[in-house]
């Protein structure tokens, strides 16, 4: 087993030779690496990259990471457009300053997140907004459609002007533009028709027909900061994941908690234990076998963004969120200052491992029980997972 | 900062060495341009590592297509889906930068050098 380490300077390697787990550079040196894994079906290496100056391009790997390619590239089909606030102009008029969103061309800003479903099946998640899907093994990629013209986006806009009203909103992640991302896709492996997609910032969405049809899952979400805090829509899921044996079990880290849906997204219920610091964060993972096991790594909300008091732990449920585990031995308690990123928390089996900005890989072996710092100088994290 | 057009720019380490071209086929009224292009994006592109391209064309979005030519996915380095510039990334035609970012319709004379570059843009 090995751990597939995306960062802001390139994709790593950390695997375990003679007793000890060590790092290595594998590819992309120099190149903002948002997101790396394997496709349990093909074995094919994937990731996301972000180039400073040529933009977003996925790269693919066919012989275990020793040669990265471009593969088939991403591109918004021409009038793909979407709704986003006017930018402020100080000489419009009245008028002009109270029309609302305006139309905006879309184009590939950043690839966020890669999924695989049934054999040949390739989901990945973008900035603005757009759900890209495969069938014939990611030789080519198109837009899911009725996703992108979503009502709660403003509806069909490459045939017109739509309802002009969106409830997608942006995400700094964008680098700059003001507009949504999909960070997370959960294939259900059971029903690979059924999926789930997370929004930031609008929230949880469905299609149970293979992307034909979407529908909002925020039932039972709290956003403590909206004027309405059941709103359906303006919620900020920073991660979800599924149990893989157990689909109808679902978490989410949340910009306002912790929740947890025992039914498949259909509800949500809010499991933060502030007072053991289980509240902000962004990454979850989710046991594979059980689905009321859970890990997180809580930071502190959320002005600060920051390992609570400089002491780093990861907490844990076996319950369903009922009770919380601070798991500390091995991880530093004193002066972290580490962030963990929506992607870079990941389990397998009962080997979890998570990476920090801070360049930082930490893994355990025991289910989280311990844990071994494993490598202390890598670029900024982006993406941990197992492969 | 429209129309204004600066002349002088720090060097940046471009491409330079074995000669590629000229292709068959191209429009007549064209004029045969070198192209230069960075070595940051040799690392992408192997196919330009070392070159100096000529190419026939007679605008810098025909430049852009006949390198196209030469190492499929080029375009989509400098361009985004619609054909625009990237933000962090400059032509020159000669001394000029280029002003049309959006359809690269800047013209190209005979014999011009045309640089492709990351801007200069800090950071």
């Amino acid at each position: 087993m090995r751990v597939l380490v995306g960062t802001r300077k390139g994709t790593f390697f950390v695997e375990k030779a003679d007793g000890s787990w060590r790092p290595r550079l594998v590819g992309h040196a120099g190149v903002g690496v948002n997101f790396v894994v394997q496709d349990p079906n093909s074995g094919a290496l994937w990731a996301a990259l972000g180039h400073g100056h040529w933009g977003a391009k996925l790269s693919r790997s066919t012989d275990g990471g020793a040669t990265w390619t471009d593969a088939a590239q991403i591109k918004y089909p021409s009038g793909a457009r979407y709704l986003a606030p006017p930018d402020p102009d100080p000489n419009a008029s009245e008028e002009d300053m109270k029309k609302g969103p305006v139309l905006r061309d879309a184009t590939l800003l950043k690839l966020w997140v890669i999924a695989f479903g049934a054999p040949g099946h390739i989901h990945v998640g973008t900035i603005p907004g757009g759900l890209f899907s495969s069938d014939d093994d990611g030789q080519s990629f198109q837009l899911n459609l009725p996703l992108w013209n979503h009502e709660s986006r403003g509806g069909d806009l490459f045939a017109g002007p739509g309802t002009g009203k969106t409830h997608w909103f942006g995400t700094p992640a964008s680098d700059g533009e003001f507009a949504a991302g999909i960070h997370s896709i959960v294939v259900d492996p059971q029903r690979p028709g059924r999926m789930l997609v997370a929004v930031s910032t609008a929230g949880v969405l469905e299609t149970q027909d293979g992307g034909q049809t979407w529908r909002g899952r925020n039932q039972g979400m709290l956003n403590d900061y909206l004027p309405e805090p059941a709103a359906e829509w303006g919620h900020d899921p920073h991660f979800i994941a599924q149990c893989a044996a157990q689909p109808e079990h679902v978490w989410q880290q949340n910009h306002s908690g912790v929740f947890y849906s025992a039914d498949g997204a259909q509800t949500w219920r809010k499991v933060s234990h502030p007072e053991q610091g289980v509240h902000f964060g962004f990454p979850v993972a989710v046991d594979e076998q059980d689905g009321k096991t859970a890990w997180l790594v809580p930071g502190k909300a959320d002005m600060q963004r920051m390992a609570i008091d400089g002491k780093l732990f990861v907490a844990r449920t076996r319950d369903g969120g009922q009770t919380w585990q601070e798991l500390r031995r091995g991880l530093p308690q004193e002066n972290a200052y580490d962030v963990v990123y929506r992607h870079a928390l990941a389990n397998s089996g009962s080997c979890l491992a998570f990476g920090s900005t801070t360049g930082n890989l930490y893994l355990s072996e025991d289910d989280g029980d311990s844990w071994t710092c494993v490598a202390n100088n890598l670029p900024p994290i982006y993406s941990v997972r197992f492969g | 900062m429209a129309g204004v057009r600066p002349r002088h720019f720090p060097a940046l380490p471009l491409a330079r060495g074995e000669a590629l071209g000229p292709f068959d086929g191209i429009g007549h009224s064209s004029v045969m341009a070198t192209v230069e292009i960075t070595k940051h994006l040799w690392e992408f592109l192997p196919t330009l590592r070392g070159k100096t391209l000529t190419v026939e064309a007679s605008s810098v979005a025909e430049v852009v297509r006949e390198v196209e030519r030469i190492a499929p996915g080029f375009t989509y380095y400098i361009c985004d889906e619609r054909g625009c510039l990237r933000t962090h990334v400059n032509i020159f035609v000669g001394q000029e930068r280029i002003l049309d970012r959006t359809r690269l319709s800047d013209p190209v004379e005979p014999d011009s050098r045309v640089l492709i570059m990351q801007a200069l843009s800090g950071g």
